[in-house]
């Protein structure tokens, strides 16, 4: 294969060269092995990737921009799916009682969650890895007034955590700058009620790895501190890293949702998936089970295909399950 | 230990377990009348807490000494009869044979205590009495009322100030109403003693209150025996238990609800135009925008933008896709039945958004302003959804609204502390008398009046028509005053008036219980057809 | 450090996500008991072996837990008096400033935040946890009145997960590739991905409305015990607390099933196991006798510790199904700003987590050789 490339262009033939390799070693892996065989784990990738992809395409891929004040029609509001309104326009989700086409606000709203998601777990993954690290490495005091944090906050459950920093972030911000800042408030919320996971994790391979002779030996020569950590032992802490981070995304999103469920989420203006179904919970003894159950199906769909991987990589991942 | 097999068998019992669940199915006690409401009273001391829910469940036990019917006219309570001796002062005469649930009976020093309880400092209706200077006994069922000034509608008024037993009180130490600086609970916060056609048999806040038929009311005997109320705050759940038979009266279902529960045969739904109206405030009075900076002047301040913002709702989407027709879009901002209101008074500007944008522009705003729009979203029916509607009608005259809807506790913080510059209101009026409306939304603001004027609206014309308002025993000289102002500030455009609200119970098909506007109801006239 | 050697053997299995790594490590030290064969002995010894050691490392956690249980009501207590202002709920709409400032000034809302605080724990400490601004009724006699509901929620929940739980465990580990195996464990996966508020409006949908079954909300059937009132002693009863603890306990359960799933295939795959095999002992033997007892009480004792998180996840149950326990009373709390009731809530939740982190403790303290001869 290494020969196709003419040897006049050799200098891209190194990089040419590992990107064969890490395909073909991603392809000869364990890990691919057990994905392919798996159909349902097909099925859950494919799916979590096509929600993911509709989400991020959402200004390009939806019918209508459901956060355009000035293109509603209240007129248009509580349409059956499948319905046309005065004016033409097909809703095929139908629309809400806003007179927002379902389906875009969905799609809308996917991304407003899976940012939420995806950014607190981003913080609580660089958080918790680093207070994982500087515990393990520096021991002492240090380590100790660490996982007693961590302990401490442990024994609360993430949802009140998550409602408490809500309300002290409203009590400083002041309710009229929340608005805007809700969503970063959530991201700060979910993210500081998820890094206890990831720090105890990096912690205890960390320790492991720190007693190895080579450490050891780094340690003596003067490399410093920082670079044994990124060099020699973050890299031994990315599987559990990885499934704890899948699974804190399901995670992430359910609190999220349940949090705007209870009110003190994404405001409705600029609805989040947990938005939407709360609103369109008032709608489901009245018959109009489409504002609500649509969004949810959403919901359940894309924390289940983030669940079934994690699910998957645990075991992938697991030397003792094989 | 457990083997498979005994696992299968365990879950066959669980499925035997679930059919004889089954039979669980509640089996409704004869003569008894389950109902929910999204919250409970809360407390039973009639005179600590002038909110609606709880005055509902203490007007079942209580008395007062006028009362409304169901169609909200006055009739004798515990008075007999009144008439005015002077300007300044009314003879009471008290019904005899009155006994309390206790056993004693009811007589004009019961009428005083009340009256100087419900005046104490601690108490939640001090603005139904304070007109009063004394209460006089001439005899035992007698009493004359000497108020301050002239007051022609203390009558109005007194059907708030529930009569309560002064030897039970004196008994029980609560002889003014809960203090908020004790960390004790009262007696009267649980326990009741009062006059009305049901005593309290069992109260457990938020959880459940219970009351049992007085068989010794004075007036025409009650039919439902016994009536258990259980407070649900979430309202499918509150429509669940209608619909599978766990109730027999929801106090307020969801408005999108009632097209479903009409439809079941076994519930029936009746409606009535509410005396509340929900309108949007404008502060005119500020300098400029608090929720926009960029703005040297207040665009509120300006007749033409008020005017403009009035003009681009429509009230008819909102009326029938956000309030499903149960609501009554409003001109100005009192209901039918209250006195002062009239039908030529209620009449909206008509909603054209072209005529909208040419008078922004002609008040120099062509191109819209930034503002925020503060709501509640747990206080009146749809008022979120009405907000964003708003929100979305403004934008197409390319006013950009953000909309910062909270619960009710930091929304009224927020009005309260003067902080908004738009807002959504809604206003009731406890006296019948648009009196109320004019003291609390537009006499100039300080702090015994005008104290919800927060659209910082002053004219001294309308402050002098409130003062004499209030004094004025002429009813028809009166009701001329009310009229002017009311044409005053319609022609200010002070507020944006959106509607009244229409209140509408949901109850089994066997229930006959008539609707009242107060949105109180009178379980008193409830019966069971056989 | 005290613990170093517990974390190690962990570091390097990441099984389950969702169990606090605290519990995983105590379930490792408590296999380490088991598994040495020292078992009941063990426990007997404990006692006159306490040195001076675990006194001062008892005396230090409960200084900890006071300390958390200090920051915890100084956190409840500040955060609520900016989530509203309660005297607009208290006083009427007719009410004046005046009337408005009488009342702050009463509560002593007008004091430095400090200061009220310091009253606060001064009143909490003599037993006074005050009246809530809403009611007017004592806090503790509400939530005394709340707690049977919450508690037997929490202990069906559990006792249902537990009963589904260990069962499709053992299967899912004794038949690692059957179909159903495949079911169980996907279709917990779907359980956990439903959130409760939606998954609680189905279920209500489905049997109540729609079948008549079950009831949709609230607690029936009562049998009172003095304070306590039980819902557990009647079919009518049961048929109340069936949806709620079947809709909270699916977290559990999934959790739990998979749990013992991992616990099952470990020890299977120990050397005491494949000898008894070895030693031709029955599989029935082999994996009942053995297998699952050693598997079981870990899984048992982070049941119990999980036991903390169920009453937190009620909040959301108890308010969809009307659950008249602790966490309704606290929802509805935040919505009327009644800080007296927030901040007992609050402080209780910690209370009840510093008390099972305490006993967690204790239990590492009675295993660990160090701590145990002074």
């Amino acid at each position: 294969m290494e020969h196709n490339n003419s040897h006049s262009q050799g200098v891209q033939q190194v990089p040419q060269m590992q990107k064969m390799t890490l395909i073909r070693k991603i392809a000869d892996s364990d890990i691919f092995y057990s994905f392919c065989r798996s159909p349902l784990i097909v099925f859950a990738a494919v799916l979590c990737l096509s929600l993911v992809l509709s989400a991020l395409f959402a200004p390009w891929l939806a019918p209508y921009d459901p956060f355009d004040q000035s293109s509603l029609s209240l007129w248009a509001a509580n349409l059956a799916p499948l319905s046309t309104d005065d004016d033409g326009f097909f809703y095929l989700m139908g629309t809400d009682n806003q007179g927002r086409d379902i389906l875009s606000a969905i799609m809308y709203g996917m991304r407003t969650s899976l940012i939420v998601g995806l950014a607190a777990v981003a913080f609580a993954l660089v958080l918790g890895t680093s207070l994982g690290l500087v515990a393990a490495f520096f021991g002492g005091w240090v380590d100790s007034l660490l996982m007693r944090i961590a302990d401490i906050q442990l024994s609360f459950p993430a949802i009140l955590v998550a409602l408490l920093i809500d309300g002290v972030a409203k009590a400083v911000l002041g309710s009229s700058q929340m608005e805007s800042l809700a969503i970063y408030v959530l991201i700060l919320a979910i993210g500081l009620s998820e890094w206890v996971q990831f720090a105890r994790a990096v912690r205890a391979a960390a320790l492991v790895e720190q007693r190895k002779e080579y450490v050891q030996a780094a340690r003596i020569m003067g490399v410093p501190v920082p670079l044994i950590m990124l060099r020699h032992i973050l890299p031994n802490v990315i599987s559990p890293i990885l499934v704890i981070a899948t699974i804190s995304i399901a995670v992430a999103i359910i609190t999220e949702a349940t949090l705007s469920f209870l009110g003190v989420g994404i405001p409705q203006t600029e609805p989040s998936l947990g938005t939407l179904i709360r609103v369109g919970g008032n709608y489901l003894m009245s018959g109009e089970w489409w504002i609500t159950l649509f969004p949810g199906l959403t919901l359940v769909l894309l924390v289940l295909s983030f669940n079934l991987l994690g699910d998957w990589l645990r075991d992938a991942l697991n030397p003792r399950l094989k | 230990m457990m083997n498979l097999k005994s696992i299968a068998n365990l879950s066959l019992k669980g499925a035997a377990f679930g059919a004889a669940l089954l039979l669980a199915t509640q089996i409704q006690a004869a003569n008894t009348l389950r109902w929910s409401s999204a919250g409970d009273a809360l407390t039973m001391d009639p005179h600590a807490k002038n909110e609606t829910p709880t005055i509902n469940m203490n007007r079942q036990v209580y008395d007062t000494l006028i009362q409304r019917d169901e169609n909200l006219n006055m009739e004798p309570g515990l008075a007999l009869s009144w008439e005015p001796l002077s300007a300044t002062s009314w003879q009471f005469n008290l019904r005899s044979g009155v006994t309390f649930h206790d056993g004693s009976a009811f007589s004009a020093e019961d009428v005083k205590f009340s009256i100087e309880r419900a005046q104490a400092n601690t108490s939640d209706f001090k603005a139904y009495v304070n007109t009063i200077e004394s209460v006089e006994i001439i005899d035992e069922h007698t009493v004359v009322i000497n108020t301050k000034s002239p007051d022609p509608i203390l009558p109005s008024y007194l059907t708030f100030v529930f009569m309560m037993d002064q030897t039970w009180s004196l008994t029980h130490k609560v002889s003014s109403p809960q203090d908020y600086n004790s960390s004790e609970e009262t007696y009267a916060v649980r326990h009741a003693n009062g006059t009305g056609a049901y005593s309290l048999a069992e109260r457990e806040p938020d959880l459940k209150t219970v009351l049992q038929i007085n068989p010794n009311y004075w007036g025409p005997a009650a039919q439902i025996e016994t009536i258990i109320h259980t407070p649900i705050s979430s309202a499918p759940t509150r429509i669940a238990a209608l619909l599978s038979n766990e109730l027999d009266f929801v106090l307020d279902p969801p408005i999108q609800d009632l097209k479903r529960l009409n439809a079941q045969q076994s519930i029936k739904v009746t409606s009535v135009p509410q005396i509340r109206t929900i309108f949007l405030g404008l502060d005119q009075g500020a300098p400029t925008l608090r929720s926009n900076p960029d703005l040297d002047n207040n665009p509120l301040a300006d007749k033409r933008v008020r005017k403009a913002m009035y003009m681009a709702i429509d009230i008819k989407a909102i009326q029938q896709k956000i309030m499903r027709g149960l609501a009554e879009p409003a001109g100005i901002i009192t209901a039918p039945g209250v006195n002062g209101y009239n039908k030529a008074l209620d009449t909206r500007l008509p909603f054209d958004r072209k005529q909208a944008k040419e008078l922004l522009a002609q008040a120099g705003y062509p191109e819209g302003f930034k503002i925020r729009l503060d709501c509640p979203n747990n206080r009146y029916i749809n008022d979120e959804a009405i907000c964003q509607a708003v929100v979305s009608m403004l934008s197409k005259i390319d006013i950009k609204v953000s909309l910062n809807a909270q619960p009710k506790s930091i929304f009224f913080k927020t009005i309260g502390n003067n902080d908004s510059d738009f807002y959504l209101l809604g206003w009731g009026v406890a006296t019948l008398d648009s009196e109320y409306v004019f003291r609390y939304l537009l006499n100039t603001r300080s702090d015994k009046i005008g104290t919800w004027n927060r659209a910082n609206f002053s004219n001294a014309e309308v402050d002098q028509l409130i003062a004499k308002i209030q004094q004025e025993v002429d009813l028809t000289k009166r009701d001329q005053m009310i009229e002017k102002v009311w044409q005053i500030t319609k022609e200010d455009i002070t507020y944006l008036p959106l509607h009244h609200q229409v209140i509408s119970w949901a109850m089994s098909s066997k229930l006959s219980l008539p609707i009242v506007a107060s949105n109180e109801p009178l379980f008193r006239l409830a019966t069971y057809k056989k | 450090m005290l613990f170093q050697g517990a974390h190690l053997n962990n570091s390097l299995k990441p099984r389950l996500w969702n169990i606090p790594i605290s519990a995983l490590s105590s379930e490792r030290v408590l296999k380490r008991w088991q598994g040495s064969g020292l078992g009941f002995v063990f426990v007997l010894n404990i006692v006159g072996a306490i040195g001076l050691a675990m006194y001062k490392f008892l005396l230090q956690r409960l200084v900890q837990g006071v300390l958390v249980m200090l920051v915890v009501a100084f956190v409840a207590f500040a955060i609520f008096h900016f989530l509203g202002d309660p005297v607009n709920n208290m006083v009427g709409e007719s009410a004046t400033d005046a009337d408005r400032e009488m009342v702050r000034l009463q509560l002593g809302l007008d004091e430095p935040i400090v200061v009220q605080y310091i009253k606060f724990v001064g009143n909490i400490l003599q037993g006074d946890f005050g009246i809530s601004y809403r009611t007017r009724t004592s806090v503790i006699e509400q939530m005394a009145a709340r707690l049977p509901a919450t508690i037997e929620l929490s202990l069906v929940s559990g006792f249902f997960s537990i009963l589904f739980g260990i069962p499709m465990g053992i299967y899912c580990a004794l038949q690692p590739k059957s179909w159903l195996t495949r079911n169980f464990l996907v279709g917990s996966l779907v359980g956990i991905s439903i959130p409760t508020f939606l998954s609680g409006l189905l279920l209500i949908y489905l049997f109540s409305v729609t079948l008549g079954w079950l009831p949709s909300q609230g607690r029936g059937g009562l049998i009172s015990f003095g304070w306590w009132d039980t819902s557990l002693l009647t079919l009518k009863g049961w048929s109340y607390i069936l949806m709620p603890a079947l809709t909270l306990c699916i977290y559990q359960l999934t959790l739990i099933t998979r749990m013992v799933r991992a616990e099952m295939l470990e020890v299977i795959r120990t050397d005491y196991i494949k000898f008894a095999r070895a030693r031709g002992l029955s599989n029935y033997i082999v994996q009942y006798r053995h297998a699952l007892k050693n598997s079981l009480v870990p899984v048992v004792t982070i049941i119990g510790l999980q036991l903390g998180t169920v009453v937190a996840f009620s909040i959301i149950t108890e308010t969809v199904f009307n659950w008249p326990g602790l966490g309704q009373m606290f929802i509805q709390s935040i919505e009327f700003v009644d800080i007296p009731v927030m901040s007992a809530y609050l402080i209780f939740v910690g209370a009840f987590f510093v008390v099972l982190n305490l006993i967690v403790d204790l239990i590492y303290a009675l295993v660990d050789p160090r701590l145990r001869a002074a």
